[in-house]
């Protein structure tokens, strides 16, 4: 089936964004929480095949910079253009540079922190929270839907209506609610499950309506009626009847909504409710971009922002053109 | 000869929809007992409460008793539609196995339906395979569990009549092989050339009891006597 050369850009984007995460001490070029205060909000630096005077060279290269006050004593870097400095393998890591250049592709934050490094290592974070907490809300919302569908009466009834009442209210003040409603005062691991276990239960209730609406259908189909007359017991025929026929919508459920959950967690982080420092998430990294006059004159600290886009888009294009009809394939 | 089936003063509903019975009637051991009448008279939703899988299909049973001489799982169904009582999604192969038979059961249950290996693929999905395929493979999925009761609700309906002898012949060898059958069909002739008792359900009642031949000789309702007169005659000069 064609997919399109979109989703298969998106793809790509995120195997390689996923191997990166996954790899990223060995990628990373510094360690993410080693501040170099004289190199703070130092720009991306260019990588160079030509020299000053014009020649090519094969190897690419940076030239280290000298930190300066401007007149308004605002810092700015400068290169110093007498040494060229090769990229070379780091002693740690697959990507780095002969000394004294540093080498800084998405520039540095407010402490002199790498932002390409903190990138990888804040995805790490970020990813997993949208893809656990996707798969949560997911995995509890078709339960939920399936109960309230295959048995319909009171327990339909019951079930919906909490549903709804977790669909009603506006996503964001439940988040900051619940959020608030918890204690302040936990380590990271146990803030990221909670973020993970609030993000899912605002996300659960409208999987759970449309798995029910599905169920309601299924439950009706002549296999399903087969199966109960083998004497096949509620769960079996739900997860070997019912589930199959719900696995595209859940797949492309999946796919749509990690984002949201990505950005519920930068929405938190970004508050100061979600992952807190030395923990990293491109939530938090974004709390550098908060005041409008570091954005104005260091525009790279938004590159965390720029990959939660490009995240979340890649997701929505997935989600969109996935069309996991097995029928459909076969017919 | 004892009764395997029972069904007393049954009276079975759907929510804002129609009423069927009350009705009894009682099927024999080894006998193939045909319950006849038009589209919508309750023959489905009566085969459904015998199987205990009408609520799940909204429908309720008001009133009355069945009574079985086996347990619910000896009892085998084969649906009206066959391409829809197969899971869609899956290949033959692994709906087969989902049975718990041995390979040598299911290969040798396909034979006796004419339906071998040779020919079929387990590897098929169900709408690879022809309407009269899919009602033997349904009818050996049926039987390779060795059932003591078989349901069949329309099996014929959507076959050709080439098809149909065929199925029917089948259902001839089931019945010799001792398996009671209730035979649910709108096809008049079907029921007569198989079983040795039918009933005839009208509006939700049961209107007529008896064996084929005294139905088709002197009916007493005036819906059997429409239905006998709607049976087609094939003339050939």
């Amino acid at each position: 089936m064609k997919r399109g050369l979109c989703f298969w850009c998106a793809l790509l984007f995120l195997g390689v964004l996923g191997l990166g995460t996954f790899f990223a001490d060995r990628i990373a070029p510094y360690d993410p929480n080693v501040e170099n205060r004289a190199q703070a909000l130092h720009p991306p630096t260019p990588l160079h095949f030509f020299d000053d005077k014009g020649r090519f060279y094969k190897r690419p290269f940076v030239y280290p910079t000298q930190m300066i006050f401007e007149a308004n004593m605002a810092r700015s870097y400068m290169p110093v253009y007498k040494k060229k400095c090769f990229l070379r393998r780091g002693k740690h890591a697959l990507i780095g540079v002969q000394s004294p250049a540093k080498l800084y592709l998405l520039g540095t934050d407010s402490r002199g922190r790498d932002i390409f490094s903190r990138i990888l290592y804040g995805a790490r974070i970020s990813l997993s929270i949208g893809l656990l907490g996707a798969f949560v809300a997911v995995a509890f919302g078709f339960l939920v839907g399936a109960l309230a569908g295959y048995f319909g009466g009171w327990l339909d009834h019951v079930l919906m209506r909490v549903a709804e009442f977790f669909m009603m209210i506006p996503a964001l003040y439940l988040l900051l609610a619940m959020r608030s409603a918890l204690p302040p005062t936990l380590d990271s691991f146990q803030v990221y499950l909670l973020i993970i276990l609030i993000l899912s239960a605002i996300g659960w209730g409208g999987i759970a309506r449309v798995i029910r609406g599905m169920v309601l259908s299924l439950r009706e189909r002549e296999f399903v009626s087969a199966a109960r007359v083998l004497g096949r017991k509620t769960p079996s025929i739900l997860l070997r009847h019912i589930l199959p026929h719900t696995f595209g919508y859940l797949l492309v459920i999946v796919s749509i909504s990690i984002p949201g959950y990505i950005f519920g967690e930068s929405v938190l982080s970004i508050l100061g409710l979600g992952i807190q420092e030395p923990a990293i998430s491109w939530g938090n990294l974004l709390t550098e971009s908060l005041s409008y006059s570091v954005v104005r004159f260091h525009p790279w600290v938004l590159y965390p922002g720029l990959m939660i886009f490009l995240t979340a888009l890649c997701f929505n294009v997935i989600g969109d053109r996935l069309n996991l009809s097995p029928q459909k394939d076969k017919l | 000869m004892s009764a395997i089936l029972q069904v007393k003063d049954l009276v079975l509903a759907y929510p804002r929809g129609p009423r069927f019975g009350p009705m009894s009637f009682e099927l024999m051991e080894k006998e193939a007992f045909a319950l006849v009448g038009e589209s919508g008279a309750g023959k489905s939703t009566v085969a459904l409460a015998l199987m205990n899988v009408l609520k799940f299909k909204g429908g309720k049973k008001l009133k009355g008793k069945i009574e079985l001489s086996c347990s619910q799982n000896e009892i085998a169904y084969i649906p009206q539609d066959p391409a829809a009582a197969l899971d869609p999604l899956f290949t033959i192969g692994s709906q087969i196995r989902e049975l718990g038979c041995s390979e040598i059961a299911i290969r040798d249950i396909l034979e006796k339906v004419k339906l071998p290996l040779e020919n079929i693929s387990l590897k098929s999905y169900p709408h690879e395979l022809s309407g009269g395929m899919l009602q033997r493979l349904l009818i050996a999925m049926a039987l390779v569990r060795r059932p003591k009761l078989l349901i069949a609700d329309e099996p014929t309906s959507s076959l050709d009549v080439i098809h149909q002898a065929e199925i029917m012949k089948l259902f001839h060898a089931v019945r010799a092989e001792g398996i009671s059958i209730l035979f649910v069909t709108h096809h008049l002739p079907l029921a007569m050339d198989l079983c040795s008792r039918m009933a005839v359900l009208f509006e939700g009642q049961i209107v007529e009891t008896g064996t084929p031949q005294a139905i088709f000789e002197r009916p007493q309702h005036e819906f059997t006597k429409r239905l006998l007169s709607a049976v087609p005659v094939l003339e050939v000069s």
